[in-house]
């Protein structure tokens, strides 16, 4: 049985680098139609569609401030509008502005905030206003082991990670009488460029598994978060970790 | 404006007021002629007594036929069919004519 219904198709939101980056291939793989966003980096979005297209595969790549209300209506609306279905929403659009609570400023705070979370609920909302006309769909927030846990200088980024959790319960409540599904993904440390300033051994010896995780590793649990054949999955947080949070 | 601007543009209001009623009664299940709803009934409340889900739906269909996005932002304009009407032409101008 394949993981989509042929025909599928797919938003990335946040898809030119880390987890968006490696949910486009896997969902491409799987014989899904992908659109995917980025925020700065076109030249890494290229070479995205360029790798996937050098393996027979097809995405399409677009400009987006997911902050921005008008620019997230009417990149939802250009996709109603050319009258494709849309099956799949992922967002892993994110960012982290690290700091200590006691001198960071409202903007830093507010930033991650406005990004993480206003561009999720921009996002989820659109989505789902496309997703309720056709009854189904399903909606995935990449979250972080930090909304269940502190991160020492990371209180803008904990805060706007434990707001997706509560919007996904509250959002998988309103769209589940139109059989929408929506969840989330809490991956612990994984090998990406947020990653990529943090010591690599004490990474190791704070995960059980004795390892970071690989993008490829979360896109496998958005995959099936976001695949009809898990039809009974809603307001779930899949926590891919490798033990951290149990520790 | 002259005389017969406005009657066109008069006329445009009334196309698209009919097309919502019609909108509003096949989207919602309305047990009811389109025509029984006047231009200036309340929508809400005692009006049709339509809830939230219903609004959605309305948004939605709003959305799909006359390509205008709505949030609660624009409660005001649920007031009635009349001013559902203006709100749509405020973005959608050209519908005065096209439709």
């Amino acid at each position: 049985m394949k993981m989509f219904e042929p025909g599928a198709m797919a938003v990335v939101v946040g898809g030119s680098r880390g987890i968006g980056r490696a949910v486009v291939r896997a969902l491409a793989e799987e014989g899904v139609k992908v659109f995917f966003t980025y925020r700065k980096n076109a030249e890494m979005a290229k070479e995205l569609i360029d790798e996937l297209q050098a393996s027979g595969l097809e995405a399409e790549a677009h400009q987006l401030e997911i902050s921005d209300e008008n620019q997230v209506r009417d990149y939802f609306r250009m996709i109603r509008k050319s009258g494709m279905r849309l099956d799949v929403m992922v967002d892993s659009a994110g960012i982290a502005l690290d700091g200590l609570v006691a001198t960071m400023s409202v903007s830093r705070f507010r930033e991650v905030i406005e990004v993480n979370v206003i561009g999720a609920f921009l996002c989820g909302r659109e989505a789902l206003r496309i997703m309720v006309e056709r009854r189904t769909g399903s909606v995935v927030f990449i979250s972080s082991v930090l909304s269940h846990r502190g991160g020492r200088g990371q209180a803008n980024y904990c805060a706007s990670k434990g707001a997706l959790l509560s919007l996904t319960h509250a959002l998988a409540l309103e769209a589940a009488p139109y059989g929408v599904r929506v969840n989330t993904i809490s991956p612990g440390f994984v090998d990406t460029d947020m990653t990529h300033r943090l010591p690599r051994d004490s990474i190791s010896s704070a995960v059980p598994l004795g390892r970071i995780g690989v993008p490829d590793e979360i896109a496998r649990a958005v995959l099936m978060a976001c695949s009809p054949r898990l039809s009974y999955l809603t307001g779930s947080d899949v926590v891919v970790d490798g033990g951290v949070l149990v520790r | 404006m002259d005389y017969e601007k406005a009657r066109e543009a008069a006329a445009g209001r009334l196309r698209i007021c009919r097309q919502l009623r019609r909108m509003i009664v096949d989207r919602l299940d309305l047990p009811i002629d389109a025509d029984w709803i006047s231009n200036d009934q309340p929508i809400f409340g005692r009006g049709l007594e339509l809830d939230s889900v219903d609004t959605l739906e309305l948004i939605l269909g709003i959305e799909s036929e006359f390509d205008v996005s709505l949030t609660e932002d624009d409660r005001e304009a649920f007031g009635s069919v009349g001013r559902l009407a203006e709100r749509i032409l405020d973005d959608r101008p050209g519908l005065l004519t096209i439709l």
